[in-house]
């Protein structure tokens, strides 16, 4: 493989607006190069996870490498690297460039550019990325590829009238992709005699062969035996080794140099010894310096996960030690919580991220979860000059031990036609932003830009803004600072009992209606019981709103003859089934959905 | 044998040494009706009066066909339900009887019911019930409001039970059940006692009083699915609930299970048997058995079922007539103890668990009875247990409590 000329190789990823046809695109470029058969070829093939091909989007950024007979006769290898397209994955995305030395950009020609398109344009350029735009889906009636190629010059400032337009779905002029792959992108550069300096974008684990790490050759060479040490751990193993990806499995080969992308094994039973972002280098003839790292991930968004079952909690700890080793996005630490007893404290790219984690937990891990409501990091100065950063709204300190308290803000691009523009402001307004300027991309597209609040939109925004703007309206967004705001903590009494894992922050303005709406929907949410619960919301002791729920009166089956008996006995399998998932406090009965309820206030 | 049930009977406790007679209910289902009700999910159907010989001949057969297992048992009671059995042409239940006789022990004392509806029921065809030998009739009334009964989709009126009645009694019939079904749409409290009054007024042995259930697949259930079925709210349904204790406890009404009644020494025994672990045997389509240790029910498709071929298919362990066979855990049959049993207001025996299932009804419910005593809900008295009426009334929650927290 070492024979293969650097000046034949392509590293490229596709960046997109979510739905702008990425994945369709890369599956049509591994069928061109006829990397998988008719039969193999299932819609969507990067897609891996159950969940990314139920729910059509891409979370993790898989790989694949093709080899494509060029029109001048000669082979190129490309390694395609597919990232996500949600702006909850961004730091996924950010990986996936580090790899690479070109992006192809992918733009809707009905849509034209979107928030994304511009947030992960900056993001490749960022990374010094050559930036191939691709005009898709002009086989819709309404694809107006002229438009669209106006608007990449207009508003990116990238050359895009003789950018191929496709259809990726239809395959029509598909392979122009492929060509301006050739021709535009630039091979990689590096020195194959140079120490090893390798960039790790990506690892798995797997329970053979330990540690798989996806990496990027940027200087030198790797091959089996050789002894590595990885930068920042500083550990050191042998490689028992490498190889490069095909679609869905990995395919053994000799030797990696300087330009290629692939991965490597060594024994490392540790993932943490094998940090996404660190440096490989060799442990005979290290690098001086390790590679520029990319941007540590931060988590915006944090919730408790519970095992329904207490004794579950190793489990649960298992299991997410088992995920984080495929999503170095995740956080946990353990907690516990009077209500919901021992867990973890999560954190999240967003609430994508956060449903998505969910789901494989209680899906791949056959788990039963309670998920407390999720929240943002606040900053919390006390009187006595400390600072703590609150991910867990039940830990924050007596009032009077407070001075003031921060929240996060962030920057927000919202792009729309203008006849939107009215309803999306009075969005923001309603949710505390502060406007900034809007910006016309055309006479009838503008992006407007915002400071908000990050706990403002962490939960409904997003739909909110779909729903204002018929769905046209596309948001994309950066934390960008912290800023003093009147919170407050607002307490839920079930029975006249404080539920710790209920408790939310919220502005001081909005948590009379936030209070209300949360008893409401608790009344809702919780069952009768046999005796008549009271739910308050309160601030500080303080009732703010009150629900009762009236005592369960009737609950019999009138009629069990000898012909009823299995369904009876089904009826009361299901209704204690049903009670398996609710959690005891006291004398009250609280089902699992109940604490994430605060999600759904403004339905 | 179950003691409750033993003493509801008045059968005589076994001496030493004395062998006890091994019991057995038998079950006949008529699955034709003039006319579907829009609250029912049972297994009946309209159907040419032409269809009923050649289903009668095959319940006859399945009859003879299996007497054989229940060689060893005397039949305690009979019950003919459906469906509408009325519908027939009596001569078919005489014929039902006098192969019951033929083929198994059917006891002098059997309790022997046949359901009837006021409209299908003529005074000849009491005599002639009579003349085969059933004792007990059970007339599915429902309501004594007209415009209840239209909404129900009942063909009767109020009249023509009472002509049905009134012939039952002139005839000779001296036990007589009534069912009567609350919270049907549009009811009201007033509405409801007038109905129970005009009921009780007549004096009958026995009285059913159901909650109207709205089960899917039925009319009801699709018009409650699009708001249109008006039931009476639960404050009302606790009203009515008030004057169905009141009425009966004042007329000499006992209540023995969560919706029957009766005057003293006239519950359904054959009812009480399901309730109390009693086996019974099932014929016809559809119909529910269950006989040492299993429970099965009878295919479902009326054409099947008479096509097909009965001997052949019990000599091959009846893979066709019987469906969802199922051989019962000792924890089905420790759940079925306590949820059939806790039906009754006289409770479960703690010394006939102990002495069906050798350990301590508290080792395995301990927690869930305990907490049920401390609150009101249920009743310990001389080793026996049984809800209060509030436990009654929400029972469902109770007993799924039970069920979660077993400890088996």
């Amino acid at each position: 493989m070492a024979s293969i000329e650097q000046q034949r190789i392509r590293n490229f990823c596709i960046i997109a607006h979510i739905d702008h046809g990425k994945s369709t695109l890369a599956d049509r470029i591994l069928e061109m190069t006829g990397t998988l058969t008719e039969r193999e070829m299932q819609a969507q093939v990067l897609d891996n996870m159950d969940i990314e091909r139920e729910r059509g989007i891409t979370i993790k950024s898989q790989t694949a490498r093709v080899i494509y007979r060029a029109r001048d006769g000669k082979e190129y290898i490309f390694n395609l690297i597919d990232t996500p397209g949600h702006v909850d994955f961004n730091y996924e995305v950010s990986r996936a460039l580090a790899a690479c030395d070109g992006a192809i950009l992918v733009v809707d020609a009905s849509q034209g550019i979107q928030a994304q398109t511009l947030a992960n344009t900056y993001l490749a350029l960022d990374h010094d990325l050559e930036i191939l735009p691709v005009i898709n889906k002009i086989d819709l009636p309404s694809a107006d590829p002229e438009r669209a190629a106006r608007e990449i010059e207009d508003v990116i400032g990238i050359e895009a009238m003789d950018a191929p337009r496709i259809s990726a779905k239809t395959g029509e002029n598909a392979e122009e992709v492929l060509e301006a792959i050739v021709k535009k992108l630039p091979a990689p550069g590096g020195d194959a005699e140079n120490p090893l300096q390798a960039l790790i974008f990506d690892s798995l684990y797997d329970s053979y062969r330990g540690v798989i790490i996806f990496c990027r050759i940027k200087e030198g060479s790797v091959r089996k035996g050789t002894p590595i040490r990885l930068m920042a751990s500083g550990a050191e193993f042998s490689v028992t080794e490498v190889g490069y990806f095909g679609p869905g499995r990995f395919i053994p080969c000799e030797e990696l140099s300087a330009g290629m992308v692939g991965y490597l094994t060594a024994s490392i039973k540790n993932i943490r010894d094998a940090r996404v972002g660190d440096t490989v280098t060799s442990a005979q003839r290290p690098a001086e310096k390790p590679l520029p790292g990319y941007k540590k991930v931060q988590s915006m968004v944090f919730c408790g996960i519970y095992p329904a079952d207490t004794t579950k909690y190793p489990d649960l700890r298992d299991a997410l030690e088992k995920l984080q080793l495929n999503d170095a996005a995740l956080r946990y630490e353990p907690e516990t919580s009077a209500a919901l007893g021992f867990g973890f404290r999560c954190g999240f790219l967003g609430l994508l991220h956060l449903d998505v984690i969910q789901e494989r937990l209680e899906r791949e891990y056959g788990l039963d979860l309670v998920t407390t409501a999720p929240s943002v990091v606040y900053h919390v100065y006390k009187t006595d000059g400390s600072r703590i950063e609150l991910t867990n709204p039940s830990n924050l300190p007596d009032p009077s031990e407070i001075d003031h308290i921060e929240e996060p803000i962030v920057k927000a691009e919202i792009m729309v036609t203008s006849e939107f523009i009215g309803p999306i402001m009075k969005l923001c307004q309603e949710r505390r932003g502060i406007y900034q300027e809007t910006e016309y991309i055309e006479s009838t597209r503008a992006v407007l830009r915002y400071e908000l609040p990050l706990n403002e939109i962490i939960y409904d925004f997003f739909d909110a803004l779909k729903s204002r703007s018929r769905g046209y309206a596309s948001f994309d967004y950066e934390l960008s600072s912290y800023r003093t705001g009147k919170m407050v903590k607002l307490d839920i009494l079930v029975n006249k009992q404080q539920i710790d894992a209920l408790s939310f922050i919220v502005h001081a303005d909005s948590a009379y209606e936030r209070g209300k709406k949360m008893c409401e929907k608790l009344k809702n949410e919780i069952p009768r019981q046999l005796f008549e619960i009271p739910i308050q919301a309160a601030i500080g002791g303080h009732v703010q709103a009150r629900e009762t729920i009236k005592a369960l009166r009737k609950d019999v089956l009138a009629k069990c003859y000898g012909g009823d008996v299995s369904r009876k006995k089904k009826l009361l399998e299901k209704q204690k089934e049903g009670k398996k998932r609710m959690r005891q406090f006291g004398n009250v009965e609280i089902p699992q959905s109940a604490f994430m309820s605060v999600l759904k206030l403004d339905e | 044998m179950d003691r409750i049930y033993r003493r509801m009977c008045g059968l005589s406790p076994i001496q030493e040494g004395q062998k006890e007679a091994k019991l057995l209910e038998l079950y006949l289902h008529i699955p034709f009706c003039a006319r579907k009700c829009s609250y029912c999910d049972f297994l009946s159907f309209s159907v040419n009066a032409r269809e009923h010989a050649p289903y009668i001949g095959k319940l006859c057969q399945e009859l003879s066909l299996f007497s054989k297992a229940a060689s060893d048992y005397e039949i305690s009671s009979v019950f003919i339900g459906g469906g509408t059995p009325s519908v027939l042409d009596p001569h078919f239940i005489e014929a039902l009887l006098q192969t019951i006789r033929e083929h198994y022990h059917l006891r002098d004392d059997a309790e022997i019911t046949i359901e009837v509806n006021p409209a299908s029921t003529l005074r000849y065809k009491f005599a002639s019930y009579l003349r085969s030998g059933i004792n007990r009739l059970s007339i599915g009334l429902q309501s004594a409001n007209n415009e209840e009964l239209h909404r129900l989709g009942r063909i009767h009126i109020f009249e023509d039970f009472l002509k049905c009645y009134q012939g039952a009694r002139l005839e000779g019939f001296q036990n007589i059940s009534i069912d009567l079904m609350k919270n049907i749409p549009g009811q009201t409290p007033a509405s409801w006692r007038k109905s129970l009054k005009n009921v009780i007024m007549l004096k009958p042995e026995h009285l059913s009083l159901y909650d109207l259930i709205v089960e899917e697949g039925t009319p009801f259930y699709e018009l409650d699915r699009k708001g249109e079925l008006e039931l009476p709210d639960e404050d009302m349904e606790e009203e009515i609930d008030e004057i169905a204790k009141e009425l009966t406890e004042k007329h000499g009404y006992s209540r023995y299970e969560i919706s029957n009644y009766a005057r003293p020494g006239y519950f359904c025994r054959h009812n009480y048997g399901y309730w109390s672990n009693i086996p019974y045997l099932g014929f016809g389509l559809g119909a529910s058995s269950c006989f040492e240790g299993s429970r099965w029910h009878n295919l479902r498709d009326l054409s099947d079922y008479l096509t097909l071929d009965l001997r052949k298919d019990a000599e091959a362990g009846c893979p066709k007539l019987r469906e969802e066979y199922k051989k019962l855990s000792r924890r089905d049959e420790i759940n079925e103890f306590l949820f059939l049993g806790l039906r009754r207001t006289a409770g479960v025996s703690e010394i006939d668990f102990v002495s069906r299932f050798s350990v301590d009804l508290f080792s395995i419910f301990g927690p869930s009875l305990k907490r049920f005593l401390r609150q009101g809900l249920l009743v310990k008295e001389n080793a026996r247990l049984y809800f209060t009426e509030r436990g009654m009334m929400i029972s469902n929650m109770l007993l799924s409590q039970l069920l979660l927290e077993e400890n088996i």
